[in-house]
């Protein structure tokens, strides 16, 4: 599934957009369930080294995944705009610890541009490249970041 | 027909009548003999023949048809019953089994070439007696003629007639209809169904006869009776049954009319069967109301009303219980939450309310676990057939003993236990049960015994799959394990007898020297074990050579709410479920000696060994916060022991299982989380990983 090529991104896409250091990147604002401030994350033992712990969302106990390490960038501290981005993939959901949620916008698929423009180990992470006037957002893959096919064993 | 909304119910049918010939298949070997049996396989066969020429699987209806055939000559004792006959009647159903199985997955089904087994079912059938087969199937009527008597006509208690009355007075009109079936119609209660949802549709249905239960039941011949309070036709309902395939007749009486007559009889003291009025030109004698006033007390009559729309049982989605069991693990947290609010702010009233609280929350969590509860015999009944199949295979004699089938586990449990069981089991008969020549120089009979056992024991289930054989000797296993290299020879030279034993609990240990069928197919006993640890449970053996083993399984009553001790360590909170725990004591730093290297504690004459929790889990620790003042939890995995060493003990506390989903699925030592009171989340420990 995951090595399957991602769907093309067509027509226009909604996307909450958010930081990571001085970087803007989105998710499809379909996948994401809702934006929460951060919350006491529990550490789990053992789990792999960007699952950051989890968290109670409302009785259910969900994973959250440190985005930035996930994706190689450096660590920053957790600042008041820090958010947790309660993201839904196929039947998983998990949390995404991000900088600070900037807006949703609406991008036409025109300014996509899916083509690896970044060439480093974590472009499998990356749909696309988004440009909305001057901004640049980084379309993110959220099937992989979640990697439940390849590491999380 | 459209038969798409009767597969469930077929599906659902076929099953348990393949399961009741299955049971009924092996009396019968046993005691051939046994003539209530021969009837009772009759009459499953006759059934999954009928269901299955109704839903328009002739396959399944021609083998079941040659299945009867001979099961008629069994009956009327033309043949007598032999292994071969059984052995084929047993293939039979496997292979029914597996149409209907494929058929449940929307596939074809004649997935199974049943050639072989018709042709063997003639043979039997043409090589036992000459009197033609092909009669008795056809005419015997085996799904037994209903107890009930000739639906009667309706009877009117007080209460109805006040219904009826008030209905009238609001300008509705009751109708009396009596529904007649057809004589080939096989899924009456289905029939039935639908006749009660269409007249639901026009109307209140406020009475049946038979009730509805019983409807739902079967337990009605091919005719009954309902009363409904429509603002319709009496063409218009007579035609929404009719609408209904396989219905016979249809008589929509008006019940004022009828009533009215009922009275006169009554007062004229004499039955004379008035003539029926129009709409019931072709009334049967039936609803004549002469029949009505005695049979039945009126006080059931009475209750019927209510009964109608809910029957005695109810079929729930496991999922729907899943959900309700969740909603109940909420209700708890926010118990223990509000508990917390009241003893920080000295609330009494609100302790006091609470404590009424927590005795409700308490009952409906036993209600709610109860609901889900299953008898473990769901699982045993499968296993008779296979220790017989197998024995047979295997050229042994071996007898099977179950006993505590009614014991209950969660539903959970029971879906998941069948293939470990099955896996201990098929062990026990080809390694442990040795060859009847054998068994005989040994000095034991030549029948081996296995035994499957299940028991309560405080607040686990025990199943135990114990056995007479052979026995498991230690030193061959561990030759083998340090053949493997999975422990070293100073290891197996220290190890003592029973710990060398639970070695094949370790994966990638499989002590059957040659592969069979049976076992050996690469499963080995570590797949046992995580799965009863996945559950929650405790799997051990105890063993001696040449007089058998004992596999003990050890599950929790209950997978979603438990008792567990909260402990802190560094900042973080960790539960340990309660079941596991001996003691906990508060020690020094000295208390603590080495062996071997190996830290252990003293207690009570007994050497401990001892888990840092902190050193295990890689707790982030400040410098400075060791407290001298230590705190062991003494927890125990079967016999073994182990003390735990926390800084903090919290207390004693219910709380809600949640697993950790699949992105954290299958961590070491972690085996669920649970959210506290103020709203954190807990880790659960598993501790027969730390051990």
């Amino acid at each position: 599934m995951a090595k399957a090529e991602v769907a093309p991104i067509q027509g226009e896409v909604q996307v909450v957009a958010f930081k990571l250091r001085d970087e803007e990147y989105g998710f499809d604002i379909l996948n994401v369930k809702e934006i929460k401030g951060l919350t006491d994350i529990t550490r789990v033992p053992f789990a792999l080294d960007y699952i950051k712990g989890v968290i109670n969302l409302r009785g259910s106990v969900l994973p959250v995944i440190d985005l930035k390490k996930r994706l190689g960038l450096q660590n920053t501290e957790y600042t008041a705009d820090t958010r947790i981005v309660i993201v839904k993939s196929d039947d998983i959901e998990v949390g995404m610890i991000v900088d600070a949620v900037t807006e949703v916008i609406t991008l036409d698929a025109e300014h996509i541009d899916a083509s690896k423009v970044v060439d480093n180990e974590s472009n499998r992470f990356i749909r696309g490249i988004g440009k909305e006037n001057d901004r640049l957002i980084i379309m993110l893959n959220l099937e992989e970041i979640i990697g439940l096919q390849d590491e999380a064993k | 027909m459209d038969t798409n909304q009767y597969m469930e119910m077929f599906l659902e049918e076929s099953r348990e009548h393949l399961d009741s010939l299955d049971d009924g298949l092996m009396t019968l070997e046993k005691d051939p003999s046994d003539l209530s049996v021969l009837n009772e396989i009759f009459r499953n066969a006759h059934t999954l023949k009928g269901m299955s020429a109704t839903m328009g699987y002739n396959k399944i209806a021609e083998l079941t048809h040659d299945m009867e055939n001979i099961l008629d000559l069994l009956r009327n004792e033309k043949i007598a019953v032999s292994e071969e006959i059984v052995d084929t009647l047993l293939k039979c159903k496997d292979a029914i089994e597996q149409m209907v199985e494929s058929i449940g997955d929307g596939g074809p089904e004649d997935v199974v070439d049943v050639s072989e087994e018709a042709a063997k079912l003639k043979a039997l059938v043409s090589g036992g007696s000459a009197p033609a087969p092909a009669a008795p199937a056809a005419a015997a009527p085996a799904a037994a003629p209903a107890a009930e008597p000739e639906p009667v006509g309706m009877e009117y208690s007080d209460t109805d007639r006040d219904v009826i009355k008030q209905a009238q007075d609001s300008g509705l009109r009751a109708f009396h209809i009596s529904v007649t079936l057809t004589e080939s119609c096989i899924l009456k209660s289905a029939r039935s169904y639908m006749v009660m949802n269409a007249l639901d549709q026009l109307g209140d249905v406020i009475k049946s006869v038979p009730p509805a239960e019983d409807l739902e039941q079967e337990k009605f011949d091919h005719s009954f009776d309902v009363v409904i309070i429509t603002d319709a036709e009496p063409k218009t309902v007579e035609e929404a049954v009719n609408a209904i395939s396989e219905i016979d007749k249809v008589v929509v009486t008006d019940v004022a009319d009828e009533l009215k007559k009922i009275d006169e009889a009554a007062k004229k003291a004499a039955p004379a069967p008035a003539p029926a009025p129009a709409p019931a030109a072709k009334a049967p004698a039936k609803v004549e109301p002469k029949k009505a006033p005695a049979k039945k007390a009126p006080s059931k009559a009475a209750t019927t009303e209510k009964k109608l729309k809910s029957g005695q049982s109810v079929r729930v989605d496991i999922e729907k219980l899943d959900t309700l069991l969740n909603l109940v693990g909420e209700l708890v947290i926010n118990k223990v939450r509000l508990e917390q609010i009241g003893l920080t702010h000295r609330l009494t009233e609100l302790t006091e309310t609470l404590e009424q609280m927590d005795r409700v929350t308490t009952d409906l969590q036993t209600v709610v676990m109860k609901v889900r509860m299953v008898p473990v015999g769901q699982v045993f009944n499968r296993f008779p057939r296979m220790v017989r199949d197998i024995t047979k295979e295997l050229n042994k004699d071996i007898n099977l003993t179950i006993e505590g089938e009614e014991t209950e586990l969660d539903r959970t449990v029971i879906d998941e236990i069948g293939d470990p069981l099955m896996h201990l089991l098929r062990n026990s008969l080809d390694h442990g049960i040795e060859m009847p020549d054998d068994r005989e120089a040994k000095g034991k009979p030549r029948t081996g015994e296995v035994g499957l056992i299940a028991r309560h024991e405080g607040n686990n289930v025990v199943i135990m799959v114990t056995d007479d054989g052979a026995g498991i000797d230690p030193e061959v296993i561990r030759r083998k394990a340090v053949e493997k290299g999975m422990i070293s020879q100073d290891e197996a030279d220290n190890m003592s007898d029973s710990d060398a034993v639970r070695l094949i609990f370790l994966p990638g240990f499989s002590t059957s020297e040659k592969v069979t069928d049976i076992s050996g197919r690469g499963v080995g006993m570590d797949v046992v074990r995580s799965k009863i640890e996945s559950l929650g449970g405790h799997v051990d053996v105890e063993t001696k050579i040449d007089e058998g083993s004992i596999f003990k399984i050890k599950l929790p009553l209950t997978l979603a709410i438990i008792q567990a001790l909260l402990v802190k360590v560094a900042k973080e909170m960790y539960a340990i479920p309660l079941g596991s725990i001996d003691s906990t004591i508060n020690i020094t730093q000295e208390d603590i000696k080495t062996v071997q290297n190996k830290e252990v504690i003293v207690l009570r004459g007994q050497i401990i060994p001892i888990i840092r929790l902190g050193n295990v889990l890689n707790v982030p620790r400040e410098d400075g916060e060791e407290d001298d003042d230590i705190f062991v939890v003494v927890v125990h995995l079967g016999e073994r022991k182990a003390g735990i060493v926390v800084d903090h003990l919290i207390g004693q506390q219910e709380i809600v299982i949640k697993t950790l989903g699949k992105l954290l699925a299958g961590l070491k030592v972690i085996s669920g989380a649970t959210v506290l009171g103020d709203g954190r989340v807990a880790l659960i420990l598993d501790v027969s990983a730390l051990m």
